[in-house]
């Protein structure tokens, strides 16, 4: 039995319905939406239509239309940060457990456009105090982003009273909800979010190809893209009103067709008992793990904190030769090494090094765990 | 008898919006080709049938959505509304 511990990098495996749906796009519609008004083209329109109707109502979001698809979870962080139009000494504030793609783009802007950028640490369980992030407010800040919970270890973030300063104040809140929407359930309003970036293909269950950003009404970015929308044609400037102004050429209509359906499987589970489901697992698999001599665990240690992903080391051995015979003896996938976030890792305390990444999903049983441990066990000698 | 309007908007998404808000209230409507006398654009309008544009409006507006333009189609003519 192959046993797939990956999900915080995409989910496996994906409902019989959304690969379903895709083919049956694929097969018997194939058309592009929003480009003509023949049949399959209007059934392309609708079913993006529907599932951004969809995902508005996931996030609390009332007008759908300000639901824009990109290629990913990092297109959608890029097109906030480098679209809000950060000019030269203004100052932003992003957390010590940032992903990359929230990381690098900061990073260019500060070489390019002498931007500042302040980078509140967690502690070494990820665990961030709001009042850090209060008190490195100056006149100069125009922007707050925050991970909803860290890739890499899993620590949620308090975005509720980090979107409650940013709100008094008067500042940009972007939330990167890559590793939670689907998983947990949370609203948009509730915590002032101005921007919210997510993938398709983790929790929801989407095929890898579909990203989402949220923009709230009153909020304008520049787009990264420029080109076709199928609406005011005879015009030579980009359109200004939203979904087209974010979303030039053709959308990936096959991905879009699968997230639909993903979404549609979580929303009849409900997401309130993914959750409780996600606890439950990763309540045993820290049991468990703790059990293991020689075994590092990193983190909170506590499901109430976090979501399913757990970091380990094993005592004197390397991450990639841990995921190396795991893989190849054991037949189990897991994530070994940095996950495209140095910056966790110097917070946690494992960089270079990096740590093995168990992430947990909705088709993971503890028969799964099980077997895993044993590995581990045996791994360790 | 009814009226035969023809509605465009901004975005498709708006098209397929109203199309869904419109049929809620039971009015027939379709989605047809964008009449050439009244965009040049390639994209998708809605021909409703109802006798009152009011209602229309009034439904259009509960839903936030602000038609580009409403036309009333009368022979072969499209006579702008809004």
């Amino acid at each position: 039995m192959s046993i797939y511990f990956d999900n915080a990098s995409t989910s496996y495996p994906k409902p019989e319905c959304v690969f379903e749906a895709m083919k049956y796009y694929c097969k018997n519609i194939g058309a592009n939406a929003g480009r003509s008004a023949h049949r399959r083209s209007v059934y392309a329109s609708k079913l993006v239509f529907e599932t951004r109707e969809s995902i508005a109502g996931l996030i609390g979001a009332k007008d759908s239309s300000r639901i824009i698809f990109t290629q990913n979870a990092t297109e959608a962080l890029n097109l906030s940060i480098l679209g809000c139009g950060l000019k030269r000494g203004d100052h932003i504030i992003t957390s010590s457990i940032e992903h990359n793609s929230v990381m690098r783009p900061l990073k260019f802007l500060e070489k390019e456009r002498k931007i500042l950028v302040d980078i509140i640490k967690c502690d070494k369980n990820g665990l961030l105090d709001p009042s850090d992030i209060k008190s490195k407010i100056t006149k100069k800040t125009k922007f707050i982003i925050i991970n909803h919970a860290s890739n890499v270890i899993g620590t949620v973030l308090p975005i509720g009273a980090i979107g409650q300063i940013a709100h008094s104040h008067n500042i940009l809140f972007l939330v990167d909800a890559a590793q939670t929407i689907g998983c947990m359930p949370f609203d948009i309003d509730e915590n002032h979010i101005d921007l919210l970036a997510f993938s398709g293909h983790k929790a929801l269950l989407g095929p890898q190809g579909v990203g989402c950003l949220y923009i709230r009404e009153g909020i304008d970015l520049n787009p990264l893209k420029f080109g076709g929308t199928g609406s005011y044609s005879e015009f030579e400037m980009q359109p200004d009103f939203l979904p087209d102004r974010f979303e030039s050429g053709t959308l990936n209509l096959p991905g879009i067709s699968g997230l639909k359906k993903g979404i549609e499987f979580i929303k009849e589970k409900r997401i309130i008992n993914i959750q409780k489901q996600m606890h439950a697992l990763t309540d045993e698999l820290i049991n468990r793990l703790s059990k293991i001599e020689k075994l590092i665990i990193y983190g909170t240690r506590d499901k109430t904190l976090q979501t399913g992903i757990v970091s380990l080391n094993l005592n004197g051995k390397e991450p990639s030769e841990v995921g190396k015979v795991l893989d190849n003896e054991y037949d189990i996938a897991v994530r070994v090494g940095l996950h495209c976030s140095p910056q966790t890792h110097k917070t946690i305390g494992t960089f270079p090094k990096g740590t093995v990444r168990i992430s947990l999903g909705l088709f993971n049983t503890t028969e799964h765990i099980d077997r895993l441990c044993e590995a581990l066990c045996q791994i360790t000698g | 008898m009814s009226d035969h309007w023809i509605i465009i908007f901004e975005s498709v998404h708006f098209v397929m919006k109203a199309e869904k808000v419109l049929k809620e209230h039971g009015i027939d409507v379709n989605l047809v080709p964008t009449p050439r006398q009244i965009s040049s654009d390639c994209g998708v309008a809605l021909e409703v049938f109802e006798k009152k544009q009011n209602k229309i409006k009034n439904i259009l507006q509960e839903n936030a959505l602000v038609p580009d333009g409403l036309y009333r189609k009368e022979r072969n003519e499209y006579i702008i509304k809004n």
